[in-house]
């Protein structure tokens, strides 16, 4: 069966680019040998598609200072791509030891208020033992000082005691009666002191890995330390168990010298992250919410207020317990 | 002269002025396959530069076995492509003045065996072609240009657009009719009859 000219029209595109089954085009070929109006067509088609074909085909010439401009967008962007890079390996450097802090506190079991906030030396005292003496107060780290003359300025009122009994869910007597709304001092920041983040990386070379992380195992209980498996890493190649302890201060240094002796040293770094401003931003921020709670006679705003100042005590015992300890990344290559 | 296989070479190595070399071999052909695809000069510029530029940072992918031209303008294409999903180089003002900043453009498209006249009826129709393209909207265009004009097959275009082969089929029918419509328009505008059998 023949077609007619409107089906032919919708068959001229493909047959010109041969897609056309065969009897598709056996039905168009007859219907041209009798339609010189299709034929026409077919001509104007050929007659376009062949000045675009030839229009393709054209070269012209590149704008001056082409390439220039080209080597200029990409000596910018390699500075570009630099600078990121830069950024981005303080980033990494930054976030390294954000997750060696953050891993080295929620290594620590949450404890109870008053057994977190041990004084440096109170855990020295109890040989790094994470229970501590339940009765301690929040004190400025690593003095080891009782506070009674470092008080801050704004003793709470005896309201503020009441409802840091509420807010602070605490059965010890002595953490009631010397707790942070006791207006015994319990936070306190004298500003003579450096307060230091201290985080170890060790990698070391070990005939067995597994055994030596045995040993690294037993070492970190002799020094009263905590240790907790991050699993394999892949390092040059070479497999390697990766360890993360956390270590009391003055057990540190030890612990990381018969650490270093498990194997051959490859790398030791040691980070330290001055964290003594933000003990001052928070103390300041203490007082100043302390005041403004003393002086609040709006009940929902004492809540609000007493919000706060909880959320500052538990930030303080954060940096508390960052500070009393080290955290130590021990990387156990196999040979 | 350095051929281009070391150039390639050398600049896979981090060699700046060895690429600054290719560049200047290759930004003729690249710039006036970026033209054709954009119908506009400084669309096609700013394609052509991130043409050199992707290049470069793709520089060490490159098989120096390939060819290098072939190469660039398939980045050119799949970039043009790309814009095109994303509304960039639309082609809304195609350069009808493409003489103006290249004057050889269109007195190159006649044969040599052919008598002035003939040249410029041929010059005169390529340019009503080329000012007909840009007033196609732009799914016409398209597949006229990478049918028409790149001799992609139907399979290929369907790939490199996304979409089926009954949509690039339809799309050529009714793009070539398009043209020829805004041929006509164009001639009729400026005083010219119908298409003429002469033309190409």
């Amino acid at each position: 069966m023949g077609v007619n000219c409107i089906a032919a029209g919708e068959l001229l595109s493909p047959f010109l680019d041969g897609e056309l089954s065969r009897e598709e085009e056996a039905r168009l070929t007859e219907h041209l040998e009798g339609c010189p109006a299709c034929r026409c067509e077919l001509d104007e088609i050929k007659r376009v598609v062949a000045a675009v074909n030839y229009l393709g085909k054209r070269e012209m010439a590149a704008p001056a200072g082409f390439s220039s401009a080209v080597m200029a967008r990409i000596n910018e962007e390699k500075t570009v791509t630099k600078n990121r890079l830069r950024h981005l390996k303080q980033a990494a450097a930054g976030a390294a030891a954000v997750l060696l802090l953050t891993a080295g506190v929620t290594a620590l079991k949450p404890e109870p208020s008053g057994q977190i906030a041990q004084t440096p030396a109170q855990i020295e005292s109890s040989g790094a033992n994470q229970g501590g003496n339940p009765g301690s107060d929040l004190k400025s780290p690593g003095d080891g000082a009782t506070g009674a003359n470092n008080q801050p300025n704004s003793s709470p009122s005896d309201n503020s005691n009441e409802s840091s009994d509420k807010l602070v869910d605490n059965n010890n007597e002595n953490q009631r009666s010397s707790g942070v709304y006791s207006g015994s001092g319990s936070v306190q920041f004298t500003g003579d002191k450096e307060y230091v983040i201290v985080s170890t990386f060790i990698k070391i070379k070990v005939d067995d890995s597994e055994a030596a992380q045995e040993k690294a195992r037993a070492l970190v209980n002799n020094n009263g330390a905590q240790m907790q498996s991050l699993g394999q890493q892949t390092s040059d190649g070479k497999l390697c168990l990766v360890e993360k302890i956390v270590v009391s201060n003055s057990e540190a240094q030890n612990l990381v010298k018969e650490l270093t002796a498990l194997g051959s040293l490859i790398s030791h770094q040691e980070q330290k992250a001055d964290i003594t401003q933000r003990y001052s931003e928070l103390y300041n921020q203490y007082i100043a919410l302390k005041n403004e709670r003393a002086q609040t006679q709006d009940s929902a705003e004492a809540v609000q207020l007493e919000r706060q100042i909880k959320q500052i005590e538990d930030q303080w015992r954060a940096l508390e317990q960052q500070t009393s300890s080290q955290t130590i990344v021990l990387w156990l290559q196999q040979q | 002269m350095t051929d281009s296989i070391d150039l390639v070479q050398l600049a896979q190595k981090g060699n700046t002025k060895a690429f600054e070399k290719l560049i200047e071999d290759y930004q003729n052909r690249v710039f006036s396959y970026c033209y054709h695809l954009t119908g506009n000069y400084d669309n096609a510029q700013d394609l052509a530069q991130e043409v050199f530029i992707q290049a470069f940072n793709s520089l060490k992918s490159f098989r120096r076995e390939a060819d290098l031209g072939t190469w660039l303008r398939r980045i050119a294409l799949n970039k043009w492509i790309n814009s095109q999903r994303r509304n960039k180089f639309i082609t809304v003002s195609l350069d009808e003045s493409a003489a103006s900043t290249n004057g050889e453009y269109f007195r190159e498209i006649a044969a040599d065996d052919e008598s002035p006249v003939e040249k410029i009826e041929q010059e005169e129709f390529a340019r009503l072609v080329w000012q007909a393209l840009g007033r196609l909207g732009s799914e016409f265009r398209q597949v006229l240009i990478l049918r028409d004009m790149e001799e992609y097959s139907y399979e290929e275009i369907a790939s490199l657009l996304g979409c089926s082969l009954g949509t690039v089929k339809s799309r050529l029918n009714r793009g070539r009719k398009h043209i020829r419509e805004e041929i006509d328009l164009l001639r009729r505008e400026s005083g010219d009859g119908p298409l003429n059998k002469k033309d190409f």
